[in-house]
């Protein structure tokens, strides 16, 4: 019974690390462009999340290290500092974004500008943070974040048509707008394949103290969890390609977002987003924001806990309390929220392989994980898609960066 | 015993489990007509920034030195002081106190202790 | 004999070539501009058209217009700045 809860608990956060700011905005950027033509870039990169998401979990169980753990032990210290600085800008401007998501949501709600909210939405995250009630929080925000699945109930009832909706599960290349078709491409790839996630929950396996036995779980968890925040991604891309493609409307703003909510849902579809929006992006706030924390408290052999006052952790919660409050600033000062988010997510793509090439490289390691390494499919679909995501990335972003 | 594989960049604990910080140095003991011997275990970041470039190593210990609590967080650790060597190595000794928590808890006094609800 | 060019010229070159072909020229910005320029027109329709069912709260629909206002702004300015009439 206590297992079932567990992997119950586990595949509802692991929709919050799914959907969020990041997934929102470049899916619904991306049905709004291209109607359902980049539907295969979503499901490419559910493909790739779920193995490392998988991997994240069996890695902890098995060597009884967290990823960056172990990353600093095989890969030495040069490595450790020369991959984490470029990961932790990349961080912070993901953090800003999801910042920027709650504050839109209260925007849309109250009539209240982003730039207000900033500041009082970092300190209620820093607050939960810092008085550690974690564990209440990530559940509390995972099942809240079940409202996200409006944007399914929305995309059904705009009665999609579903033989367009499978074309766009093959691969294809774009008709107009080259650069802007693999730039979102990439953004979409960033968005759900994020380092932070599987140094976030490494962690968590090894504060729950997991092993072998739990490596089925953790693989149920892992498919089911990640292919639900698949499902929630697709409903936002599909109603985005219903209400948008067809009127010609860009998806400029998240004011504008919104309106495919109010279009097939009515009046509580605005709520429902705001809601949606608000929630995801609390929570991922917080996983990025202690992911980061943990990459360097676990990466220079700090003790960290949140389990016990801040006191005990200085270091770590210092890292934490800095990153929320500067990320904070650059939304109070009025950067645009989702011209950000996209950009941070195109960045992610570029830095991908920093993290995913060692991390293929760990789990093939029998020092580590001894009898259960890696199959040949994982390897090859985790290197392939991250490689090409951050190649496509290099060129797309300056090109969309000169065109823009 | 591989050195890099079994003993750099791994985690130390101390005697109660607490994390005391990565090995970040080995220091050898180079003996005449006989095998070179671990003398010792480094901790802190000078040791890490020597393994990069000793220049970097020369202003981060001046820099370490001036501000906060004036401790550069060095901190050796004598071979015969580790107790074993598995997931983490375990040291003989108490963390606190030692050079390798000097920032960890200058700044939980200066800085996080300011801070409500640290406690 | 043939001078051979260094590899570091040649590399510049590229990328200058790249950066002037990639571009984007001042038609197709203006084209771009007209395009979100449209497309904020079909959003305020939208937008019409939902606030007649009453499917969004007066406050809201504040908020798009206002969004919309600054679009149209930045675009009619990009325009100007590509040269268009």
């Amino acid at each position: 019974m206590k297992k079932y809860l567990q992997v119950t608990l586990g595949i509802f956060t692991s929709i919050g690390g799914f959907l969020e700011v990041g997934a929102i905005a470049t899916t619904a950027q991306a049905g709004a462009q291209f109607g359902f033509r980049l539907a295969w870039v979503l499901l490419l990169g559910t493909i790739c999340v779920i193995f490392l998401v998988e991997m994240s979990g069996r890695l902890s169980a098995v060597s009884k290290h967290t990823l960056q753990d172990a990353m600093r032990e095989r890969f030495g210290a040069g490595f450790f500092l020369l991959s984490t600085i470029p990961g932790m800008v990349v961080d912070w401007l993901v953090l800003a974004s999801e910042i920027g998501g709650v504050a839109l949501a209260l925007q849309l709600v109250t009539g209240v500008g982003y730039q207000w909210w900033a500041f009082p939405v970092a300190i209620a995250a820093w607050l939960l943070m810092w008085k550690g009630n974690l564990g209440l929080v990530e559940n509390g925000t995972a099942l809240l974040g079940l409202v996200a699945l409006a944007f399914v109930v929305a995309a059904v009832r705009l009665h999609p048509p579903l033989h367009d909706l499978a074309a766009g599960l093959v691969p294809s290349l774009p008709r107009s707008d080259g650069a802007g078709y693999w730039f979102l491409a990439v953004s979409i790839l960033g968005a759900l394949i994020s380092p932070y996630l599987f140094f976030f929950y490494s962690s968590g396996a090894i504060e729950d103290q997991w092993d072998e036995n739990h490596i089925g779980s953790n693989r149920f968890t892992a498919i089911v969890g990640m292919s639900f925040g698949a499902v929630l991604a697709f409903g936002v891309l599909t109603a985005a390609a219903m209400v948008f493609y067809p009127r010609g409307i860009q998806v400029d703003r998240y004011e504008q977002v919104a309106l495919m909510l109010t279009e097939a849902l009515g009046r509580p579809g605005l709520y429902l987003f705001a809601g949606a929006l608000g929630i995801t992006c609390f929570g991922a706030a917080l996983e990025v924001a202690l992911g980061r924390a943990y990459v360097l408290a676990q990466g220079f052999g700090w003790n960290y806990t949140l389990n016990s006052p801040p006191a005990n952790s200085a270091r770590f919660s210092l890292v934490y309390t800095g990153m929320i409050g500067s990320a904070a600033v650059l939304m109070a000062l009025g950067i645009d929220p989702l011209t950000l988010t996209v950009f941070s997510m195109a960045l992610t793509a570029v830095t991908l392989p920093l993290v995913t090439l060692p991390f293929i490289l760990l789990m093939n390691d029998r020092a580590y994980m001894g009898e259960y390494r890696n199959g040949w499919i994982g390897n090859v679909a985790v290197v392939g898609i991250s490689l090409l995501a951050s190649l496509i990335a290099l060129v797309a972003i300056p090109l969309q960066l000169l065109g823009g | 015993m591989n050195l890099t594989r079994d003993i750099l960049d791994q985690q130390v604990v101390d005697r109660r489990g607490q994390r005391l910080g990565k090995v970040d140095g080995v220091i050898l003991e180079l003996r005449e007509g006989a095998p070179p011997r671990i003398a010792a275990i480094e901790i802190g970041p000078v040791a890490v920034a020597r393994r990069m470039h000793p220049r970097l190593a020369a202003w981060l210990q001046r820099w370490l030195h001036g501000h906060g609590p004036r401790s550069d967080g060095t901190l050796r650790i004598p071979w015969s002081q580790v107790k074993a060597i598995g997931v983490d190595v375990r040291v003989d000794l108490i963390a606190d106190g030692t050079p390798a928590r000097a920032w960890e808890e200058w700044l939980r006094d200066h800085v996080v202790r300011r801070l409500p609800g640290a406690e | 004999m043939v001078r051979r060019v260094p590899l570091f010229s040649r590399l510049v070159l590229i990328g200058a070539a790249l950066v002037a072909g990639c571009t984007k020229s001042p038609e197709a910005r203006t084209e771009e501009a007209a395009m979100r320029l449209t497309s904020w027109e079909a959003t305020a329709r939208l937008l019409e058209e939902q606030r007649a069912r009453g499917a969004v709260p007066e406050q809201f629909v504040r908020q798009v217009l206002r969004a919309a206002a600054e679009a149209r702004e930045e675009a009619t300015a990009k325009r100007r700045a590509a040269g268009a009439p």
